[in-house]
């Protein structure tokens, strides 16, 4: 629990409304109000030191005009009952209030409460205080924004009974302990509350934690941990016996240090007085919050247990019955044994004063030995028909009081692993999931030997690879950053089917504590990743020593975002070895602690899109339907708990419309009961709106329905006999029904005028409701051809290609006029293809997808086809559109492109495959395409079209003989392409096309390595780069690979001296004679300083050795 | 210069190879300089832009060979951004606004607004408008056709249209009548043959008759696809053999081997298998209708006489669903169902 800061302390006090306070609330002496006590009980005082507001109660309880609790108060003074009052502030909220049962009005500076507990304290006993006077009217105006806290608050406002009753209703189970306990307090004459500390502590606590945001519990969670703290061996109990309390172990309490002898001497003579016991126990108590925030703000207060009925402090916790930690000012731990639910005997005079409904006095036995026997019963109900019954649901109502505003749902959610009521193999499975990172959580020995189901095909065994952890024993530890997480998810359709309850009580039940993370929110992505770190990596701040590590569960998970996905999966994947590489740098690397902390992810849908990447790490756990038995139990248990009477075939019904939908079952029994209802009979259910969600069915449901007759008999079967009652008759399909006329509202009517349902009055509607018309047809159209109906003519099929055209048609009407009104009539097309196309056999209906590979096949191609026109020349271009390039040009073009060549190097081709090389090249430029080099799918590479044009071309049957280009033959193309490409860039004049220059062009050019064997002028023959840059003169035209671009300088503007040379005039010159040539290269080299460049691949002519009469 | 297609194509109305009388009629139009908006329809490769350039050459001179491909782009009403290639010279512009999709009504609005509100500087000695080359206007939609009926009149001093198409009964009468309709029909056979002949001779290469009317039969008196496919047999085998196959374009082929499946098994099972084929084939780029005709045109080789009315009639039927629809693949199977039940029946009356 954080702790507040100062302004946060501040914030509060303005929130409430301090001001507004009475002068007299400021006046150090105001506690002395409460000394107006009567004498019996008062037997200590002492001055308050307050420095801050105080005793908000007392404070109007002197001048508030409606102040009923004052008015109480004196009121009890008046009737002499033993009633006090305490004052009080706390550290943070400065409130005052009053003790329930009589308690000497005490407080000190010195003595705090614990922080952690201190409002709920103070808030505890106000409502305690609150339900005393019952009902109140608001006194006080009050300007917080919360009404819960406005409640809890000092007596100002208004109380409404009806939100606290849950608290009422909750008793903690109570034993003979603290039965003799509430024994001992009950003989104090002392008008016992009427609800008991346990729970209104706990929810204020809850509340609190709601306030701070985050982090906190819930009252469920609290309950539990509460009853776990009775067994003394909580994680919290521990440590706070280990931090705090060193000699937990001391059987006495340690005694008092800091009350001066003449205090207790003092106190002890009041008691004495009083004709009470002598006080055995501590009672000053300073909460941990004040003691670090120093003395400024003291008074806290102080239950003394001087009183006859305050509360028993002891040094360890108590075995048996709650208690409440507290911290005094030396830091050391004390408990206060809480004050268990009285019996109703002991409620009945508050009752009476109250004037509220009795609960029925007087009862033949004590309640303990009721509920013994209660317990008893419940025993043999689990052994004998070996239900797993709640052990703490069911509990008590009260008929007469007002009704519970607190929904079933929440009130008979189950508290453990056994009252879980889904399937329990796949609570067994999470429960054993879970324990398994026992292993590398809690280092234990690896017990259980799990073994995912085979049914779970998402799983991904654990790598077997082993890190080399020190201590790694198999491939378990070693695996246990890659521990995957369950992703608890119910294919979709089962709502309510008992996910979230069964992944809570897993963890419950292997004493880990639990962190809810809910996801509705959309979360920034960082800050989710913190979130999701902060739950594993870290533990509660209170006993660092010895706590235990969280389980964290994300709820909602599917509505999250992708990249939130991504996250957690970077952290439940973090330090496996797949992940090690690319965790290597940057943010990543921060990850790279592997995770040890189990998480559980909840989803209705596991195929959500954003889960796709999570399925892959995770293992899955479908939550199947609950079953209609073990739910018609529960319920039967609710009913029973609630004193609702339902036939037991009612329940049948009410799981079978809802779907056995927990929650909507429970909800509409709740519903039921708080109009009167005592009795409800069948039928009324089946015609109940209520209960009965608008549940999306799923695709494949109703393309079963569609194709597959039977199991739309079954549909219409239930939907033709709403009470089950009927005998099943199969109902031949009623095709003249199809095209009636009922609308979907008035089908009770219809089935009351005697008219059995057919497909349109049940399945359309659901098609309606369903609304993804595009997907439904689609997947129609892709299994209807493989139902087996009977049509030897293949005429049903024409007719249902005949609705799918007019399908087409409405639809593009639709979109394309925006006219939607027009897609009331879509639906019928799916109607259609089950007059036409359903048959008796079961077929397996597959998802459809040969329509969105299609297009994701035609969206390639067409990318294809627009780069090749977008890129082929204008003149190309003129004459070319997109279909004819398909349709008439690929083809022949493919063929163009595979020549009959040899695949050797082009000095030795002959002139007449010289020429068909260059006219290939030529076609190449002129459509814009390449050859590039790629690496295949075996490892080996080879030259590929680039846009791939024969992607386009070829189909999967043979369709043609073209022949295939060897590899060399390509390679040899490329080069020639890049070659020309390059001439064609650097702005040379393209060769002319007459076929002598164009051989010999593409010939020498592309002559990487060796010189041309028709060059006849030099014996050593240099290579082309050479040749250029010497001006060496050469019958074939210059080479390319050289730069006989423009020189440039820095600013792009042309170098004249070197244009001389570079420029293609001086290439022609060239041509003229080796002199003229020569003589102008030798003036070019004359002006700058020589350089090489040498293309990258022409490794030779680096070696090449220059003489530097050539250079010169 | 590329293809032979490319390569020999003439620039000239008096290099055309046929259809002589059109091309004197085009340059006394020319000369006569009432130059009306004309709308040029014919078969696919006959020759319509060829001889459109040819007589845009006529009009300007060579310079409206230099072509300069641009990429434009134009703003919806949503938003969104549209990007349309231009091929277009000094004096024209020619645009296929049927690459626009649904926004094609804007595109030819914009592109006709900016043409036509500059005038040609130098009226003297230039002709006093500019053209503006749709193509594919048969495939445009009815709005921007009708939104073409305005513009055309309004802009009509200083800009004249020339529609291309292939057939006309896809564009509207009002259009129609504001045009001066030419049809350019296909090459005879032997006018290929002439053109092949015409092109073994500047390639320095040998064909027989034989052989060129071969191909020019294969062609299906398209001069573009008989040119393609001739260079293509050229490159595969040289010097030709009198035997030697003519490569037909792959999709026809895939069409074919579709049509035999068609007519070796009439059943559900069988129509799956087609649907595949017909999804390879659409996933090809290959137009629907183009499917459906080039199907027919098999399947009639194929079939009895009594069934190839009644299967001419349904082939015209489905495409014109298809026209409607947005999802050919439903109207392809259709047709192919409604051919096999038919041919089904067929055979049963026969008594297979």
């Amino acid at each position: 629990m954080l702790e507040p800061s100062q302004e946060d302390i501040a914030a509060w006090e303005a929130q409430y409304d301090l001001a507004s306070l009475p002068a007299e609330a400021e006046d150090p002496f105001a506690p002395e109000l409460t000394y107006r006590r009567p004498p019996p009980n008062s037997v200590i005082t002492r001055r308050l030191p307050f420095d801050s507001i105080d005793t908000g109660f007392n404070a109007e309880a002197q001048t508030g005009p409606v102040d009923a609790a004052g008015a109480v108060s004196s009121q009890n003074n008046t009737s002499g009952l033993p009633a006090q009052t305490a004052t009080t502030t706390t550290t943070t909220t400065t409130t005052g209030f009053v003790s329930r049962w009589p308690r000497k009005a005490t407080a000190t500076e010195d003595v705090r409460f614990k922080r952690s507990r201190d409002e709920s304290t103070a808030t505890d006993v106000q409502a305690a205080l609150n339900s005393e006077f019952g009902r109140r009217a608001p006194t006080q105006s009050n300007s917080w924004n919360n009404d819960e806290s406005t409640r809890l608050m000092g007596g100002i406002t208004a109380y409404e009974p009806e939100q606290d009753d849950p608290f009422f209703d909750n008793p903690p189970d109570f034993d003979e302990a603290a039965d003799q306990e509430a024994n001992y307090y009950a003989s104090q004459a002392d008008p016992p509350p009427e609800f008991d500390d346990l729970d209104v502590a706990d929810a204020v606590r809850a509340f609190v934690d709601d306030q701070r945001g985050g982090g906190g519990r819930t009252l469920n969670e609290i309950k539990r941990l509460r009853r776990d703290e009775n067994a003394s061996d909580t994680p919290e109990m521990r440590k706070l016996q280990k931090g705090a309390l060193p000699d937990f172990l001391e059987d006495d309490p340690a005694p008092y240090d800091d009350v001066s002898d003449a205090d207790r001497a003092e106190e002890e003579e009041a008691r004495r007085l009083a004709g009470l016991p002598p006080i055995q126990e501590p009672r000053r108590f300073v909460s941990k919050g004040a003691q670090a925030g120093a003395n400024t703000r003291p008074a806290v207060v102080v239950p003394k247990r001087s009183l006859p009925t305050g509360p028993k402090l002891t040094k360890r916790p108590p075995l048996k019955g709650d208690s409440m930690s507290l911290l005094d000012r030396n830091g050391d731990m004390w408990y206060v044994v809480l004050k268990p639910k009285p019996s109703l005997q002991q409620q009945q005079p508050l009752h009476e004063r109250m004037s509220l409904p009795d609960a029925g006095h007087l009862l033949p036995e004590p309640v303990s030995v009721m509920m013994a026997r209660l317990d008893a019963q419940r025993v043999a109900a689990v052994y004998h028909h070996g239900v797993a019954m709640s052990t703490t649901p069911v509990k008590k109502s009260r008929p007469s009081q007002p009704e519970s505003s607190q929904l079933w749902v929440e009130k008979y959610a189950p508290r453990g692993f056994i009252d879980l009521i889904s399937d329990p193999g796949t609570n067994r499975l999470l429960l054993s999931w879970l324990k398994q990172w026992d292993h590398c959580v809690f280092g234990k020995p690896r017990a259980i030997h799990f073994k995912p189901p085979p049914a779970a095909p998402a799983f991904k065994p654990f790598p077997a690879s082993d890190r080399g952890k020190p201590g790694a024993a198999g491939g378990f530890r070693a695996a246990a950053g890659s521990q995957p997480q369950a992703a608890n998810g119910g294919g979709g359709a089962h709502a309510a089917a008992g996910r979230k309850f069964a992944a809570t009580a897993a963890p419950a039940e292997s004493e880990v504590p639990v962190k809810p993370l809910p996801m509705q929110d959309p979360l920034d992505q960082e800050l989710f990743r913190n979130r999701v770190l902060a739950a594993v990596e870290m533990s509660s701040v209170f006993g660092s020593e010895n706590t235990l590590p969280n389980c964290l569960i994300i709820d909602e998970i599917d509505g999250s975002s992708a990249a939130a996905i991504n996250a957690l999966i970077a952290i439940a994947t973090a330090g496996s070895t797949s992940t090690e590489k690319r965790a290597t740098t940057g943010k990543a690397a921060k990850l790279r602690r592997p995770l040890q902390r189990p998480i559980i992810c909840i989803c209705n849908d596991i195929f959500a899109r954003s889960l796709q990447a999570l399925r892959q790490v995770a293992l899955v756990v479908p939550f199947p339907n609950t079953s209609g038995s073990r739910l018609q139990t529960r319920l039967t248990q609710i009913c029973k708990a609630e004193r609702f009477e339902l036939e037991a075939n009612v329940l049948v019904t009410l799981c079978e419309s809802t779907n056995n939908d927990i929650r909507s079952c429970i909800n509409t029994l709740q519903f039921l009961s708080r109009h009167g209802k005592t009795a409800v009979s069948s039928s009324e259910i089946a015609r109940l709106a209520v209960g009965q969600k608008d549940t999306q069915r799923g695709l494949f449901l109703l393309w079963e329905y569609t194709l597959q007759a039977r199991s739309l008999q079954q549909l219409l079967r239930s939907a033709n006999d709403p009470s089950a009652a009927m005998s099943a008759k199969d109902s031949k399909l009623p095709t003249g029904a199809l095209f009636g006329e009922s609308n979907a509202g008035g089908l009770s009517r219809e089935l009351s005028r005697g008219r059995r349902l057919g497909f349109m009055d049940v399945v359309v509607p659901m098609i309606t409701a369903n609304g993804e018309y595009d997907t439904l047809l689609s997947g129609l159209y892709e299994n209807y051809l493989s139902v087996r109906f009977t049509d030897p003519n293949m005429v049903k099929i024409q007719d249902a290609l005949d609705w799918v055209a007019f399908y087409d048609q409405v639809h593009l009407h639709v979109y394309r006029n925006q006219m939607f009104h027009l897609m009331q009539y879509l639906p019928y097309t799916v109607a259609a293809f089950h007059v036409y196309c359903s048959a008796q056999q079961r077929q397996r209906l597959k998802f459809p997808k040969q329509h969105k590979d299609f297009v994701q096949a035609l969206t390639q191609r067409q990318s294809i086809i627009a780069n090749v026109t977008s890129g082929c020349t204008a003149r190309v271009r003129a004459f070319l559109n997109a279909q004819q390039l398909v349709v008439d040009v690929a083809s022949p073009l493919a063929d163009v492109l595979s020549p009959n060549m040899r695949p050797i190097t082009v000095q030795l081709l002959n002139a007449a495959e010289r020429k068909q090389l260059a006219a290939v090249v030529d076609v190449i430029l002129s459509f814009n395409l390449s050859f590039e080099q790629v690496r295949q799918f075996d490892g080996m590479y080879d030259y590929v079209l680039t846009p791939n044009l024969l992607d386009v071309v070829t189909f999967p049957t043979p369709t043609s003989v073209r022949r295939k280009l060897p590899y060399p033959t390509k390679q040899l193309i490329a080069h020639e392409v890049e070659i020309e490409r390059l001439r064609q860039n650097a702005g040379e004049q393209p060769p002319a096309l007459t076929p002598s220059a164009s051989s010999s062009t593409v010939g020498h050019a592309a002559s990487g390595a060796p010189p041309q064997p028709t060059r006849q002028d030099s014996k050593r023959a240099p290579a082309p780069n050479m040749d250029l840059l010497l001006g060496r003169s050469n019958k074939a035209p210059m080479p390319v690979k050289v730069e006989p671009k423009v020189v440039r300088d820095f600013f792009g503007r042309v170098v004249q001296v070197i244009e001389e040379t570079s420029n293609p005039a001086s290439m022609d010159a060239s041509n003229h004679g080796p002199t003229k040539a020569a003589a102008a290269a030798q003036n070019a080299l004359a002006t700058f300083v020589t350089s090489y460049k040498f293309q990258e691949g022409f490794s030779n002519a680096v070696r090449h050795s220059v003489r530097i009469r050539d250079l010169l | 210069m590329a293809l032979w297609v490319d390569k020999y194509r003439p620039t000239n109305l008096d290099k055309l190879d046929y259809n002589l009388t059109l091309s004197k009629q085009l340059k006394h139009l020319v000369s006569a300089g009432d130059f009306p908006h004309m709308m040029v329809y014919g078969p696919p490769g006959a020759g319509k832009k060829t001889r459109v350039m040819c007589l845009l050459r006529e009009l300007y001179g060579p310079g409206v060979e230099k072509l300069k491909v641009e990429h434009r782009t134009f703003k919806t009403p949503s938003d969104a951004k549209l990007e349309i290639i231009t091929i277009a010279s000094n004096y024209h512009i020619e645009l296929n606004p049927s690459d626009a999709g649904t926004q094609d009504r804007l595109v030819v609005q914009d592109i006709l607004k900016e043409i036509a509100s500059s005038h040609q500087l130098d009226t003297q000695t230039q002709r006093s408008f500019k053209v503006v080359v749709l193509t594919e206007v048969d495939k445009l939609s009815k709005d921007a056709q009708h939104a073409l009926r305005r513009t055309m009149e309004l802009y009509v001093s200083t800009c004249r249209l020339i529609l291309l198409c292939n057939s006309t009964s896809k564009v509207l009468s009002p259009i129609r009548s504001r045009c001066l309709g030419i049809r350019i029909p296909a090459p005879t056979v032997p006018e290929i043959v002439t053109v092949l002949q015409s092109i073994a001779r500047k390639e320095g290469i040998s064909v027989s008759g034989d052989f060129a009317t071969r191909i020019a039969e294969s062609s299906d008196r398209n001069l573009r696809k008989a040119i393609l496919s001739f260079e293509a047999c050229r490159v595969q085998q040289y010097p030709f053999v009198s035997n030697q196959p003519i490569q037909k374009a792959d999709w026809e082929v895939y069409v074919e081997q579709t049509a035999s499946e068609i007519l070796g098994e009439q059943s559900p099972k069988c129509l799956l298998a087609v649907r595949g084929r017909m999804y390879e084939l659409l996933s090809h780029c290959i137009p629907a209708d183009i499917i459906i005709k080039s199907l027919t045109n098999v399947l009639l080789r194929s079939i009895d006489r009594s069934l190839k009315i009644e299967l001419v009639q349904w082939a015209a039927t489905y495409e014109h669903r298809l026209q409607l629809g947005s999802k050919p693949i439903f109207h392809l199977e259709a047709f192919v169902a409604k051919f096999m039940s038919l041919y089904k029946r067929y055979r049963l009356n026969l008594g297979y």
